[in-house]
């Protein structure tokens, strides 16, 4: 079995404001993480691309307490979902601001950068009025 | 009472060891210690269990787990399966249980789970394993923990329909008024609505009591068929409803966050039953987090959408009060020994239902309850309606 492109980790797209995902090449259906499938028609057919990934908060938290081994060093820290203009929703951070400014509905931009650990990452900043 | 056409079973035992820490032995000795109380509850004999459904362990591993089980307690099941679904599984092992007795692999099947989630590798770690399973690449680098997803729902359930970080509050003291009359629950002491306010927050807007705890805990219950149930005790509690469903994952543009896999799983349960939301005396609801039970009061069809906040207050699922809730404490305060968490609630409704609980708690005349149990971000939902035979 050929398991090129099997395995689809983040991929850093270099066009500001933008975000890799899978598209369809049967029914065009967008998906966020990609995928080696569409999970609309089970088509192999698809491709990462890039798109615009700007949004708004659907929701968000703020991790205050270490409650998680896993992340007991990060708190406090915050997690938002992003659903974004074209229809996919995103799980990620929202960089740059505190948490306590955060709000429902804010417009926000997707950026890639690396994390501590060296991975590259697709967080969201706010937007700024164009 | 009219009564439709469900699944002809009925639990005939149950068993529990109490929750907390009880540094006691692994995962199978503590599943064995409540599979023993549940077997001679039923009157059942051992060499008479022919079927075996587990919960599985979040730290014995899943390998094999069913065979293994079997072999611990010394039983030679003509069927064992495992089901580790987490708080949907002992409703989806009723299902599994109907399906086996129905197609004659077995008559007996004993339903368990044991885990010592808190002695054997405490409250961070255990957070954790949670956690684990989830995406390597687009969850786990943000952080993702189980009550940060929770937490996404109840803001948005608040910015949606006004719920209060008060009305949140009031399931976690509902809960923990019925655990302080049940002396297996983990958490007794009195609690009231500021302390609950009070406490750090874990994820805003949920705070460390509107969080369930980490424990040790194992518990078990036998199903048969109606017909036998009949023969074997008088005190079988009958399945008069199941429904199972899966809604889309908290993080798919497809989910409403404030919705629940519960309003698939309800309306399923309650046509079975012949039965609706108006008719049960009290629901056992699977309440990992307090947004939980506000969510699947609503979506199992007790309140309209955006009224489960309003719905919790004043007592009104308390014992005494309009549909008592969780009358063993919850996993809130009874606590969450992490596989078996769902399976109390399918013990107390039991218990309630033969009235066989201590006078505090106790309801008048109970006669038909339902218990609820979710997995996944309020994703995969099991509903089952309970009836005195």
């Amino acid at each position: 079995m050929d398991c090129e492109g099997g395995h689809k980790t983040a991929e850093w797209s270099s066009l500001p404001r933008q975000i890799v995902v899978s598209r369809c090449g049967n029914c065009d259906a967008l998906s966020h993480p990609p995928r080696t499938f569409c999970p609309e028609c089970m088509s192999t057919d698809v491709a990462s691309v890039e798109v615009d990934g700007r949004g708004v908060i659907h929701s968000f938290t703020e991790v205050r307490l270490g409650m998680s081994e896993a992340f007991h060093d990060k708190a406090p820290y915050n997690i938002a979902l992003v659903d974004t203009e074209t229809g996919l929703r995103v799980l990620t951070n929202i960089v740059g601001q505190g948490s306590d400014s955060l709000i429902i509905g804010q417009a926000v931009e997707p950026l890639y950068q690396e994390d501590e650990a060296g991975r590259v990452v697709l967080v969201y900043r706010r937007r700024e009025a164009e | 009472m009219s009564r439709g056409q469900g699944p002809r079973l009925a639990i005939v035992g149950v068993g529990e060891t109490p929750v907390g820490r009880l540094e006691c032995g692994g995962s199978l000795e503590l599943s064995a210690r409540a599979a023993v109380a549940a077997v001679k509850d039923s009157g059942l004999e051992p060499k008479d269990i022919d079927g075996l459904l587990c919960g599985g362990s979040l730290i014995d591993g899943m390998f094999m787990y069913n065979a293994r089980l079997a072999n611990y307690l010394g039983i030679q099941p003509m069927y064992a399966s495992m089901i580790p679904l987490g708080g949907a599984a002992f409703g989806h092992a009723i299902m599994e249980a109907e399906n086996a007795i129905k197609a004659g692999l077995c008559r007996h099947v004993l339903v368990v789970a044991g885990d010592p989630l808190l002695s054997q590798v405490g409250s961070k770690r255990a957070i954790s394993m949670f956690g684990s399973f989830q995406d390597a690449d687009y969850e786990l680098p943000y952080g993702y923990i189980m009550p940060a997803a929770y937490a996404m729902v109840a803001r948005r359930h608040m910015h949606e329909y006004g719920t209060t970080p008060e009305q949140l509050a009031q399931v976690a003291v509902s809960a923990r008024r019925h655990a302080s009359a049940n002396p297996l629950a983990q958490y007794r002491d009195p609690l009231d609505i500021q302390d609950v306010l009070d406490a750090p927050r874990v994820a805003t807007p949920l705070g460390v009591y509107d969080c369930s705890p980490i424990s040790d805990g194992a518990g078990a219950f036998v199903v048969s068929s109606a017909e036998r149930a009949r023969h074997l005790t008088p005190r079988a509690v009958r399945v008069l409803g199941v429904g199972e469903g899966h809604q889309w994952e908290y993080s798919s543009p497809k989910r409403v966050l404030t919705s629940s896999g519960a309003a698939i799983s309800a309306p399923k349960a309650f046509a079975q039953a012949g039965l609706t939301p108006d008719d049960c005396d009290a629901a056992q609801i699977y309440d990992c987090f307090t947004i939980t039970v506000v969510v699947s009061l609503e979506d199992l069809g007790f309140c309209a959408k955006g009224e489960g906040g309003a719905f919790v207050e004043g007592g009104r699922i308390e014992v005494g009060g309009e549909l008592p809730v969780n009358t063993h404490g919850g996993l809130l305060s009874h606590g969450h020994p992490g596989a078996p968490a769902g399976i109390f609630h399918v013990i107390e409704a039991v218990k309630q239902l033969r009235g066989e609980v201590e006078e505090e708690r106790l309801m008048e005349n109970c006669q038909v309850c339902l218990v609820h149990g979710n997995s996944g971000v309020l994703r995969d939902s099991v509903t089952l309606i309970l009836g005195r035979d």
